[in-house]
């Protein structure tokens, strides 16, 4: 087991010297320069933006910044944002846990509604509840999210006034600092009556919003995965022990036909960083999502360069978790 | 599943219903701002969203009175002008205190000398301590060129400054009053410095502004609370909370929710449903700027008069202040907006007229179809709400008069550059006034700005040039006036460019918030305002 | 291929009509189909069906309802957007662009997604891992800040999305291609195709491809949704095609502002980007059920 993590790790060792080489060029490709961008119709004198570009190191050949680069980051420096001043890794990680908050409870959403109503839709094969969900799930993995989300936001919160619109609680009524990030936590923290209920007020809409797509893939996963396992022996074997049928789906069949489910579920994390993005651009949700594409239009290269390399190793350690896990379950496909 | 979720949203609801009866007894005023500030350095900021989340907590030696141009005393009491204008004397306010117990520095002494001498002397001398910190990008400093205007700065003692200019020049008392020229605490940078972050100089401001900076959360709030000491107009409520909604949908319904008192910027869309809504208050003032769509008179036709001023007819203006301005502009006929000294309401606006467009392009032996680039904006300025429709309504115009415009953009930085070296046949531009001046819009026709400068319809006329000169050099006001009304009327006649619009600034609040004054310069100040 | 003498003949039933038999027995696939087959006519044919031009602005006639709302007028069915110009002649004309954009993409990826597939399985060593772990970077970066990523170098323009998208979804085409053909390696018609001294090029493409279609086809099929989905959401951000192209992700961008004021402007573009992409996507999962069983789970 542990050989086979240390060979898997072994291996994103280049894909990741490759993905800081190839960020850091393109980013620099982009056209543009981090000192005008900011600059209103006064513009800046050539004198000015020549010591700027000195100032940042912009005027060296680009191979000598990237040494550098990698210089600072070998020093686990993530350099400083050149809109902000902050240093990038301080940026991230204050930004990071509201996408991480956004993003488990939109995982959390879909799992706990997508697996019981797979499993529920496998059983009753055929029947409406079937046939209403997988069209759902359709519609659901077809969703244009960005206007999902406008127009749950038309429905929900401006025709029926049931949720908030925008942000992670209500700044009028509560204020506390935050000690992890994650709102439900310090709100819960802070003892401040009615401060988590608030959050978790603010959260629904996004949560939902996220994990539609989620939902969907893993309600018809769970499905065809569950249809597959009820038709094995071992399944025909219980039901004829006389087990429940309840017993049945739940003991048996349940736990061999999450397998690929949990494979999906982490297939999903690289969309849902994705769906991120327009998510919290669309409910103001202060998250690295957000901040990833400001950080594009504002050319702010030491931010964006961190920033991408930052998720992406994440990417790359869960796909990396995912595989260890299914191999922990799944004992056959260790050696594949 | 159904069960549990009707359960929570029941008790979501009781939950509300408890924390409306418990309203918190200290009074919170909620702004709804538009993004994260760059620094809480004004002197580092170039954008209003930066400026507004900066000016709780500092004071200028000047200040421009609350909603207006007017400049009158701040940290400075008084000043006398001495030398032909060439030296100023500021007599500095005595028994100011700067925030205690931000970020653990606790002020042993009132403002002084020293602080001013500090505030301007780190953008000023490069061999300043704290001239590199944080990137030392001080853009206005260098926009309304100080480092050209000044000599010297001294103190004479602790509560009298001296400066000398290099050149007499009445318009920098209200350059003083501009946020770039706060006044920091000298000591609060010596406490950092011996600490070794001076980087927190910008990033956890100690002002002796109405408001003490508390916390800020990138991209989510920015907390202060009220100065009961200030010296000046004082704050009416106890905590002044921005909330930063980037989304202009997202704040007008925190607005409506009660979630925010005051939000930034509505947009045009949503105007009629904010002057419908009782519980809401809208209110509007023009803006000090102007947008044009500018014709390159060194590119054949527009080397031509008579084609510019077929331009101007061929574009349906009346259309585009409604479909794009949404009733947030006026249409303009000059490059200076109404409110500003010497406009010259004489001068005629082209009217719309497609046929004589024609006829006139045709006479000035232009073929059609005639194939042109039509620059567009590629971000929203405040002239300019929407530079993509504005230039697809524009191309629409032009090819009824048989012109095949194509539209062109780049990236903002990019754009000006490009225009400025001249390389578009037609674009979009504007302007927006720094400090109330009309010679702050008119040498933007100037024949100095033409050569690779902001003059980007790169037209040079003698007789517009010499009186842009001469307006510069002369004090008497009525002189200059009549000198800029004359050249309005060569800029009409010569049109090196169709002027587009004048936009109207908007602000959008809860009925119960009183107090507000809107500024000219477009900045949010919440000293004085209060929530009933 | 419409048989001209359709005679009852006896022959077994041909690949092409098992595929539609198994096919047609899904209601929802056929009903995908026929929607689809309504949008690419809609495309094909804009110029004839639809009303109106889809840049004319009709200056008196901005933000109208759709006709059978207050305030609507009949000569525009759905009504008008923010410059006058018809809605249905716009997302009818749209269906043109996000068609050709779903479509382009998946073209580019399936061509260079075979090739360097095809390359990784049959070359193996250093060009198989180096290829590999490229496609492992890509897939590391999430996929919008990606396509953003390469448009914003490129410049924003249509061939752009179609370059930038292409990018993001490569991966899938190549691992799709090389794992197939890898699994087909093993088998004796290669060894025997070796034996009998096939050219390398000619076992690629003539020999293991037509092997691996199947999932191919499926994974083209829902590539096109994938597209036209991701292609909406650069529109969205103001990166996709440029005005005045009627762009269902770009005019839904456009429109945000009249969210509150006027929102059927917002609703039906991205309406129409939902039904065509639940459109392809019904189609593509009959195509996979009816194509290859055994690929139900994937």
């Amino acid at each position: 087991m542990i050989k086979f993590i240390l060979r898997r790790l072994l291996l994103t060792i280049p894909t990741f010297i490759a993905l800081m080489f190839v960020t850091f060029i393109a980013i620099r490709l982009v056209p543009g320069d981090p000192v005008e961008v900011r600059t209103g119709e006064h513009g800046i004198s050539p004198e000015r933006l020549a010591y700027f570009r000195h100032e940042l190191g912009l005027d060296q050949p680009v191979w000598k910044q990237f040494l550098d680069y990698v210089w600072q980051l070998l020093h686990g420096d993530f350099g400083v944002s050149l809109s902000s001043n902050e240093k990038v890794l301080t940026e991230f990680l204050t930004l990071f846990p509201a996408t991480l908050e956004l993003s488990l409870a939109g995982i959390l959403f879909a799992v706990t509604l997508g697996v019981p109503a797979g499993v529920v839709a496998a059983v009753k094969r055929g029947s409406w509840f079937d046939h209403t969900l997988m069209g759902a799930a359709v519609a659901g993995f077809s969703m244009p999210i960005f206007w999902w989300g406008l127009l749950l936001i038309m429905l929900v919160s401006e025709g029926w006034h049931l949720t908030p619109v925008a942000g992670r609680i209500d700044m009028i009524k509560f204020y506390f600092e935050p000690t992890t990030g994650f709102m439900l936590i310090d709100s819960l923290l802070s003892d401040q009556k009615g401060a988590f209920l608030s959050t978790l007020h603010h959260l629904v809409l996004p949560m939902i919003v996220l994990g539609t797509v989620p939902l969907a893939v893993i309600a018809r996963m769970t499905r065809s995965s569950m249809l597959e396992v009820l038709s094995e022996d071992y399944v025909r074997t219980a039901r004829a022990k006389g087990l429940s049928e309840f017993r049945v789906i739940s003991l048996h069949a349940l736990r061999n036909a999450l397998i690929p489910v949990v494979t999906v579920v982490g297939l999903q994390v690289g969309g849902l960083l994705a769906g991120a993005v327009l998510t919290e651009t669309i409910f103001s949700w202060p998250g690295v999502g957000k901040w990833l594409i400001d950080s594009i239009g504002r050319r702010d290269y030491p931010a964006l360069q961190g920033g991408i390399l930052l998720i992406s190793s994440l990417v790359i350690i869960i796909n990396l978790l995912v595989d260890v896990l299914y191999g922990a379950i799944n004992p056959r496909i260790r050696h594949g | 599943m159904f069960n549990s979720s009707l359960k929570l949203a029941a008790s979501v609801g009781l939950a509300a219903m408890l924390i409306g009866a418990s309203a918190a007894s200290a009074k919170t005023l909620v702004y709804c701002s538009e993004g994260s500030p760059e620094s809480f350095t004004p002197a580092m900021n170039g954008t209003g969203t930066s400026f507004d989340a900066d000016r709780p907590v500092f004071d200028k030696l000047t200040a421009f009175e609350r909603g207006g141009t007017n400049v009158g005393p701040g940290l400075a009491t008084s000043w006398d002008v001495t030398d032909g204008g060439k030296t100023l004397t500021f007599h500095l306010r005595k028994g100011v205190k700067f925030h205690s117990g931000v970020n653990g520095f606790k002020p042993t002494r009132d403002f002084n000398a020293d602080d001013v001498l500090f505030s301007f002397n780190r953008q000023w001398k490069p061999d300043h301590p704290y001239f590199k910190v944080s990137g030392g990008k001080y853009d206005y400093f260098n926009d309304m060129d100080m480092p050209a205007l000044l000599d010297t700065i001294e103190k004479t003692d602790d509560y009298t400054v001296v400066m000398k200019l290099k050149e007499p020049n009445m318009p920098i008392l209200a350059n003083l009053a501009m946020d770039f020229a706060s006044i920091h605490s000298a000591e609060y940078a010596d406490f950092l410095m011996k600490a070794g972050k001076p980087e927190q100089f910008d990033q956890i401001p100690v002002g002796t502004g109405p408001f003490i900076f508390v916390t800020y959360q990138k991209d989510a709030m920015i907390r202060f609370k009220k100065n009961p000491d200030y010296f000046g107009e004082k704050a009416l409520v106890d905590d002044l909370v921005f909330a930063i909604t980037p989304d202009p949908t997202a704040r007008l319904s925190k607005l409506k929710a009660g979630e925010c008192h005051f939000a930034i910027a509505p947009r045009p869309a949503d105007l009629e449903e904010i002057k419908k809504d009782k519980a809401l208050s809208l209110i509007s003032q023009s803006g000090l700027n102007v947008s044009y769509w500018a014709f390159n008179t060194e590119k054949a036709p527009f080397d031509k008069k008579e084609v510019r001023q077929a331009f101007n007819m061929a574009i349906d203006h009346d259309a585009i202040i409604k479909e794009v301005f949404l009733g947030s502009g006026t249409s303009a006929k000059n490059l200076i907006p109404p409110t500003l000294w010497s406009y010259n309401d004489k001068v005629p606006a082209y009217s719309f007229d497609p046929e004589k467009a024609k006829a006139m392009l045709k006479a000035a032996g232009v073929t059609t179809p005639l194939e042109i680039d039509l620059w567009y904006l590629p971000v929203q300025r405040p002239y300019n709400p929407n530079g993509k429709r504005m230039a697809e309504m524009m191309q629409a115009d032009l090819a009824k008069i048989g012109v095949n415009a194509k539209l062109v953009t780049y990236e903002w930085g990019e754009y000006r550059k490009r225009m400025q070296k001249g390389e578009h046949m037609t674009g979009q531009l504007g302007w927006t006034g720094d400090n109330g001046d009309p010679d702050n819009f008119f040498f933007l026709r100037g024949c100095a700005a033409s050569k690779g400068g902001l003059n980007v319809t790169k037209w040079c006329n003698k007789e517009y040039d010499d009186r842009l000169n001469k307006a510069k050099s002369l004090s008497d006001i009525k002189e200059r006036t009549k000198l800029y009304e004359e050249m309005q009327v060569i800029e009409h006649e010569e049109a090196p460019d169709m002027k587009i619009g004048h936009s109207i600034v908007f602000e959008a609040m809860r009925a119960e918030v009183t107090g507000y004054k809107q500024s000219p310069f477009g900045s949010h100040e919440f000293q004085g305002v209060d929530v009933k | 291929m419409a048989n001209p003498n359709p005679t009852p003949t006896l022959a077994p039933a041909g690949p092409l009509s098992a595929f539609w038999n198994a096919f047609s027995q899904n209601r929802g696939a056929v009903g995908g189909l026929i929607i689809l087959l309504t949008i690419i006519v809609l495309a094909i044919f804009a110029e004839w069906i639809a009303p109106y031009s889809a840049v004319e602005q009709f200056r008196g006639m901005t933000k109208l309802p759709p006709a059978w709302a207050e305030g609507g007028d009949k000569h525009f069915l759905l009504g008008t957007d923010a410059l006058g110009r018809d809605m249905l002649s716009r997302l009818i004309y749209g269906a043109r662009i996000s068609l050709f954009i779903g479509l382009a993409v998946m073209s580019v990826s399936v061509v260079v997604g075979i090739t360097l597939g095809l390359l990784a399985a049959f070359l193996g060593g250093v060009v198989d891992s180096v290829l590999m772990r490229i496609m492992d970077l890509i897939m590391s970066i999430p996929s919008l800040v990606l396509a953003i990523l390469v448009v914003s170098i490129l410049g924003p323009s249509l061939t752009n999305t179609i370059v930038a998208v292409s990018v993001v979804y490569l991966p899938n085409y190549v691992r799709l291609v090389r794992g197939s053909a890898l699994s087909e390696f093993g088998k004796d018609y290669i060894i025997a195709a070796k034996v009998a001294g096939v050219g390398p090029i000619r076992l690629m493409f003539v020999t293991v491809l037509p092997n691996c279609l199947a999932p191919l086809i499926v994974q083209a099929a829902l590539g096109v949704s994938n597209a036209i989905l991701e292609a909406a959401a650069l529109g969205f951000l103001g990166l996709g095609a440029q005005p005045p192209t009627p762009e269902w992700g770009a005019m839904l961008a456009d429109a945000r502002e009249f969210i509150r004021s006027n929102p059927w402007i917002v609703t039906l573009p991205g309406l129409a980007i939902l039904v065509s992409v639940v459109s392809i996507n019904l189609f593509g999962d009959g195509l996979r059920d009816a194509l290859d069983p055994k690929l139900r789970r994937s």
